[in-house]
């Protein structure tokens, strides 16, 4: 049977600062529990694109550096996770395959989910591969939330950051870690919770106000985050025969320090087991989770199982296991 | 839980020494943080409930976040 492995994962940062006392000034924050705040958020800084630099260029420059070491010519998919994509048509993964140079006989798509969306798009390509429609398939995330959140609203944009990553799967392990199960999770019936209501076509012509904005309802995903993950894990190490004391890494999606400390105590996990990067990058959606795999894969021993939770916007949470 | 031992953990939530149901929310200084904090005691302790953030949200004092708790309080 075909197996599906992690072999590479780069990832890239727009060349901005945005230190969180930008922020507070720009917003006029004027709040004697902001330094409570920050240090429960654990975000310090994050990078933010430029005014002319969008996901898709992001997403190029991550590419690109996978690729640095690669034949793209054996790049035979390419998928594309954003929730923030520079164009609604054409298909964004299309502009990036020819940007990249990729061949002209590959799939390119787009798949739009927020922070559950590497763990979604790297099922799709494991199961391209395990199903031999592909060898090679290069996943790339890149959000540019910023550009969706007013400088006035510090409570949102004080938690995410821009950025970009690009996984390389394959079905031969070149120092990779092969990719395991998975279980999905989805609840629609949040979908309030993370919104830009004015970004699709149903309010494309009658545009609310304040709805180019990203509208955050921060408790409502905390609540949901709180309930629906640890249930999730549960239901996931119930499904594999496994324990939690066997898993010997947790990458939990970067939302924030409060919500990790917060599932990391209701699981029980040790926290030597966390493996986190967000303090100067913020909430980077879909490229959160493999930032953090970028930083930690090469220092990973052989045999170790590594836990990947995804949850956020839609509302959309989903879990893999990766074994080194 | 009794309602001296709910009262004591919504005194460290809202960083007090001491608390009583007649205080309001606004005089305790209630903002989305405590709010965080309540939804995590919330699930702790009374997740059978299903109290939603938008319940306490309604609330003007202890008195009414006490009275989420309804039959769960111990004498």
């Amino acid at each position: 049977m075909n197996k599906a492995y992690i072999n590479n994962v780069q990832y890239h940062l727009p060349d901005k600062i945005e230190n969180n006392s930008e922020i507070l000034k720009a917003a006029e924050y004027d709040n004697t529990k902001i330094d409570k705040m920050i240090e429960k958020i654990g975000i310090v800084s994050r990078r933010i694109a430029a005014d002319n630099e969008y996901s898709n260029d992001l997403a190029i420059i991550a590419g690109k550096k996978i690729l640095k070491n690669y034949d793209s010519k054996q790049i035979q998919y390419l998928i594309f996770c954003t929730n923030t994509p520079e164009y609604s048509l054409p298909t964004n993964a299309c502009i990036i395959q020819d940007k990249l140079g990729l061949e002209k006989n590959i799939g390119a798509i787009d798949i739009i989910l927020a922070c559950s969306g590497y763990i979604y798009s790297l099922s799709l390509a494991r199961g391209l591969i395990l199903s031999n429609q592909a060898e090679q398939v290069l996943l790339i995330t890149s959000d540019t939330y910023s550009k969706f959140i007013s400088k006035k609203d510090a409570g949102t944009r004080i938690l995410f950051g821009d950025g970009a990553t690009s996984t390389l799967i394959s079905n031969k392990k070149n120092n990779g870690f092969e990719i395991n199960n998975f279980v999905y999770g989805t609840d629609g019936s949040g979908f309030q919770n993370a919104i830009i209501h004015n970004f699709g076509s149903r309010y494309w012509k009658n545009k609310l106000t304040k709805g180019d904005n990203l509208n955050l309802d921060g408790p409502g995903i905390y609540e949901f985050a709180l309930k629906r993950v640890p249930e999730a894990v549960n239901v996931f190490l119930e499904k594999n025969s496994i324990t939690l004391d066997e898993i010997d890494y947790f990458i939990f999606h970067q939302a924030n320090k409060y919500i990790i400390d917060n599932l990391q105590s209701k699981l029980k996990v040790s926290k030597d087991k966390l493996l986190m990067n967000m303090n100067e990058i913020g909430n980077t959606s879909s490229s959160s989770i493999p930032i953090v795999l970028s930083k930690y894969l090469p220092k990973i021993k052989k045999n170790k199982k590594i836990l990947l939770i995804g949850f956020g916007g839609g509302l959309s949470w989903g879990i893999s296991l990766i074994n080194s | 839980m009794n309602k001296k031992e709910i009262l004591e953990h919504l005194a460290k939530i809202f960083e007090r020494s001491s608390i009583n149901e007649s205080d309001t929310l606004e005089s305790l200084e209630f903002d989305s943080l405590i709010l965080l904090d309540l939804t995590t005691f919330n699930d702790k302790f009374f997740s059978d409930l299903d109290i939603k953030y938008e319940d306490i949200n309604k609330c003007k004092n202890i008195g009414d976040i006490i009275r989420l708790y309804g039959k769960k309080i111990k004498n």
